[in-house]
């Protein structure tokens, strides 16, 4: 989806890598959750999808043109 | 009902200014120790970000990077250091109590080549062309209006310049009360 976003804001050049899966467990590091937003999250997620829903990845891209 | 630009904005500011520090999880599970090694304790332990961008920018000696949403500074003052005294790192982050963590942990560091700077990642306080590479980390999801802030990227950046940025994405459809929890669009 980033990679959409870029090209609609003008780039050509992008490229996606380092895509990584990120469990709802793995959330529990970050201090912006609380643990009852977590369980909360887990309660309305399939659990099916818990552990491919959500993922990391770096989008690197160039403005065209001389260097 | 779903939530308003404005409101998705207060809640990121009201997180952000709140968040306490959870150790240095986040920081060792993205930076080596090398990349660690010397910058401020409150740097590292408010690391909040799911990726390197700066260590996969290809940084050069004497270039101008932009860090959107700089938060405590561990990316900005990692490429405060890349960049070297002949370069520039800029920080831009909304939230005021990250904005003077930032400013605190540079000054710890004695980066006089840092400068964090206070806007809307929507609308970078930067003139066209100034800067030579944009860096983020985990933050653009925080932005109902991507492109826009791709847009920016654009704009700000030098003919060549280029960006590389770190962030968490959505496999699918989330259910839509997950979609309009606050905390869904602060983290």
């Amino acid at each position: 989806m980033f990679g959409e976003k870029a090209a609609k804001g003008g780039f050509k050049t992008i490229e996606v890598f380092d895509r990584r899966s990120m469990t709802l467990d793995e959330l529990a590091v970050y201090p912006l959750f609380t643990p009852e937003f977590l369980a909360w999250l887990k309660r309305s997620i399939p659990p099916a999808q818990q552990d491919r829903i959500i993922y990391t990845a770096h989008i690197r891209g160039k403005k065209d043109g001389h260097v | 009902m779903s939530l308003t630009e404005t409101e998705i904005k207060e809640s990121i500011i009201d997180t952000y200014t709140k968040v306490a520090s959870n150790g240095r999880l986040v920081a060792e599970r993205f930076y080596s120790p090398e990349e660690l090694q010397g910058l401020p304790t409150s740097a590292v332990e408010l690391a909040l970000g799911v990726g390197n961008p700066a260590r996969h920018a290809a940084l050069q000696r004497g270039e101008v990077v932009l860090d959107l949403g700089s938060g405590a500074g561990i990316d900005t003052l990692q490429t405060a250091r890349k960049v070297g005294p002949t370069g520039k790192a800029i920080g831009l982050d909304m939230t005021p109590e990250m904005i003077r963590r930032a400013r605190a942990n540079a000054n710890a560091m004695g980066m006089t080549k840092v400068e964090i700077i206070d806007g809307p990642m929507e609308a970078i306080p930067l003139p066209d062309a100034s800067v030579d590479v944009v860096i983020s980390n985990g933050v653009i999801n925080l932005t109902m209006r991507k492109s826009q802030v791709f847009r920016e990227i654009h704009r700000v950046l030098k003919l060549g310049g280029r960006f590389c940025v770190a962030d968490m994405l959505v496999n699918g459809e989330l259910p839509e009360d997950v979609l309009n929890h606050p905390t869904a669009w602060t983290g």
